[in-house]
């Protein structure tokens, strides 16, 4: 950028983006309103479905799993964003990532906090969800560490753990600028959170080291737990899971999906806070983008953002092409039989909804102008959410209801406690990122500053000589 | 006043001084390195700055953070594949159809969950140990807002008088925005940091936010959870009691909506 354009400064980034820290509009306070709400119908469904028992959920023998682990696996996926775009993005030193990761990861902490409580209402008794893990019993029972549902376990609590930890720890530098801007109370609250930290030469340096590990730590979790959760699925013996297609089939999906949430969550909130305002004042729309780079999240970043989408969803559109290829290629009856019905059978809606949705809806995104309208980008976005949701549906639903013995087929269909709790989900979901969007800043502020060009005297000597 | 105050104090026997400019600061970093007065210096940033690491750590090994990793890895892949096989030799119940019982194979996954956690758990230590976190005991002169927002602070401890007007002289070449003997200061000078038209300090009606969202949530919560009471006890159950059925007295088996 030529120096005669006007550019950020550290101390205009520190502004802007801890400005809509703690001012709590009318119109915020009634969106945690709403969520709020639309978690306690998820709150009082999961205790109707805790004082009546498991059968106040409407499985239908045998179709065993249902809602839930449809939820959990949407959850888990949307998780998947954050730590590819904070972690794998970050070892590719891809620049596009620093203003939306924050917000990305925070996403993957509340999306796996949500899909975490899915397992503990699935299996009914919540309060023995603790047998998950080993620990040592009087009675010396142990886990089958050879079930993938373990592994599932292993895997979702350690990506938490990771992803939390890398969240936190990406988060100490920019809660130690928001305690230099405060006083009182909220200064030691945040001191206490920021560990005493001073952004010393001793403290950057075992920082960046850390960092880079984590991140090569949460890497390979990126791609491992989705092919975890994937195994639940694929080594069973069940007709229309039983593949070795699934793992990356449903990474993909994951990134696809997780990628499209953090379009729909953080375009809203560029628009509101102005980040997508680059430092001349002006919004970087497709029409003028002279200083989109410049711009906290801007088209730059849904541009990229559509492109992953487009890729990824590229991939799951293969693989729904070849799991239906090889079910037809097997001559396998059973095999063809689930691709059929789901194509042809009762659930033939969720599938064209899921390859309208994840198939052809983004396709738009070739075209570039459409990739960085904010109405398109929103539309899609929010379409490939739903899409990805009955993806799963389609999944776990048709195949259960559809196995070997015809005298066993049923119709399995939702009742209000396990839509409730799906809704409820959404609540809780959306409850805790807006709490966080108000207090914790919503993008790194030293890692922005990374990208700005630093206070050099020798610029303002050249530009005093001209 | 819409403002932080910092009292800027610099003991005896330190200089402190803050920059404005990044280029100006590594040179100054340089010059005293080379007089041999900074060894015992601390360098403070708003970011991470790679210039600044190699001008202060020049010829110093890595970051020691490596074998905590290295570590915490190791330590987490063994454990994790004791875990598992010690288990299952111990609860020898789980015999899947004569397979073996030790099965490698299925005990990687969770040997690799167990290796990633346990190095990341170990990386934290090692972070937090060598940052001397929770840094609360830093020493006041790197406690200044200013230097998490837009400046740079170069403070030089353990100085003879003389050193301490050397090193004076060799900054003030570099023409840093202050530059503080603490052999000189008799009364620290109090910094006003001025926060802008809204500033980011947050005033009396936002810091009750956290307070608002947190009575507003309960309220409807409350509201909510009364709400869908009243209307599953006369609605729902009512659905219920027509089939025969009195959701009050009796549990939901198997299927609620399959008892007629």
């Amino acid at each position: 950028m030529a120096s005669s354009q006007p550019r950020l400064t550290y101390g205009q980034v520190t502004k802007d983006i801890l400005k809509p820290m703690f001012n709590a509009s009318a119109v915020y306070l009634a969106l945690v309103g709403i969520a709020a709400a639309t978690m306690s119908w998820g709150g009082y469904c999961w205790y109707f479905q805790l004082t009546r028992g498991l059968g106040a959920a409407g499985y239908q023998p045998p179709v065993f799993w249902g809602v839930y682990i449809t939820t959990f696996v949407f959850w888990i996926g949307i998780g998947h964003a954050g730590t590819l775009i904070s972690a794998v993005l970050f070892l590719f030193r891809s620049k596009w990532r620093t203003g939306v990761y924050r917000a990305s990861e925070a996403m993957t902490i509340f999306g796996v906090m949500t899909a975490g409580l899915f397992p503990a209402i699935h299996v009914g008794r919540a309060w023995e969800a603790y047998w998950l893990f080993p620990y040592p019993n009087q009675r010396q029972l142990w886990q089958n560490f050879k079930s993938p549902l373990m592994w599932d376990v292993f895997a979702v609590s350690t990506y938490f753990s990771v992803s939390a930890i890398f969240f936190y720890i990406g988060l100490i530098p920019d809660i130690a600028a928001v305690r230099d801007r405060t006083r009182g109370f909220i200064n030691k609250l945040y001191d206490g959170l920021s560990l005493g930290w001073r952004g010393t030469d001793r403290q950057w340096r075992h920082y960046m080291a850390a960092y880079g590990f984590f991140a090569a730590f949460a890497t390979p979790l990126v791609l491992s737990v989705h092919s975890v959760v994937s195994w639940d699925f694929a080594m069973a013996q069940t007709m229309g899971w039983h593949s070795t297609l699934f793992p990356p089939y449903f990474v993909a999906g994951a990134i696809f999906s997780g990628c499209a949430m953090v379009i729909t969550l953080l375009l809203p909130l560029s628009v509101i806070f102005k980040w997508d305002y680059g430092p001349d004042g002006k919004r970087t729309t497709h029409k003028h983008d002279t200083y989109q780079k410049q711009a906290y999240i801007g088209v730059w970043h849904f541009d990229s953002l559509a492109k992953m989408c487009l890729l990824t969803g590229g991939i799951l559109t293969y693989a729904y092409g070849v799991e239906h290829y090889i079910g037809w290629y097997s001559d396998n009856v059973y095999e063809w039989g689930i691709f059929e019905y789901r194509i042809f059978g009762e659930y033939d809606w969720v599938f064209y909804m899921m390859c309208f949705c994840n198939c052809i809806a983004p396709l738009v995104w070739w075209k570039r102008s459409w990739r960085r309208n904010y109405g398109v980008l929103m539309v899609v976005s929010i379409l490939i959410n739903v899409g990805m949701w009955f993806e799963r549906y389609n999944i776990i639903a048709s195949a259960l209801a559809h196995q070997y013995d015809p005298a066993a087929w049923t119709l399995y269909t939702p009742n209000w406690v396990e839509m409730g709790i799906m809704i409820g989900s959404f609540g809780w979901f959306f409850f805790w990122f807006l709490l966080f969007l108000k207090i914790m800043p919503s993008i790194a502020i030293a890692e922005v500053k990374e990208l700005v060009r630093p206070p050099l005297k020798s610029d303002e000597e050249k530009g005093a000589a001209k | 006043m819409n403002a932080v105050f910092y009292e800027n104090k610099v003991q005896k026997g330190t200089v402190k001084s803050v920059f404005e400019h990044l280029d100006t600061l590594v040179n100054a970093i340089d010059e005293i390195k080379k007089a041999k007065l900074g060894h015992d210096m601390i360098v403070t940033a708003p970011l991470p700055r790679h210039d600044l690491e190699h001008v202060i750590y020049e010829g110093h090994a890595p970051s020691p953070i490596r074998w905590f990793t290295l570590t915490g890895a190791l330590f987490g892949g063994i454990m994790g594949f004791a875990l598992q096989s010690i288990t299952h030799l111990n609860w020898a119940m789980v015999i899947p159809a004569g397979k073996p019982l030790v099965s490698i194979p299925a005990f990687l996954v969770i040997t690799f969950e167990s290796t990633v956690l346990w190095g990341c758990l170990f990386t934290l230590f090692g972070l937090v140990l060598m940052c001397r976190l929770p840094a609360s005991n830093l020493q006041v002169e790197v406690k200044d807002p200013r230097l998490s927002d837009d400046k740079f602070g170069f403070v030089i401890n353990s100085l003879k008088s003389s050193e301490a007007t050397k090193v004076m002289e060799i900054l003030r070449k570099y023409e840093p925005l202050e530059l503080i003997n603490g052999n000189d200061q008799e009364r620290p000078p109090q910094v006003i940091i001025p926060l802008d038209e809204r500033g980011f300090e947050p005033n009396e009606t936002d810091t009750d936010m956290l307070l608002k969202v947190g009575i507003m949530t309960t309220i409807i919560v409350i509201l909510s959870i009364i709400g869908v009471r009243s209307y599953f006890d006369n609605t729902l159950a009512d659905q219920l009691k027509d089939q025969g059925y009195n959701y009050k007295t009796k549990a939901v088996a198997p299927s609620y909506r399959n008892v007629k």
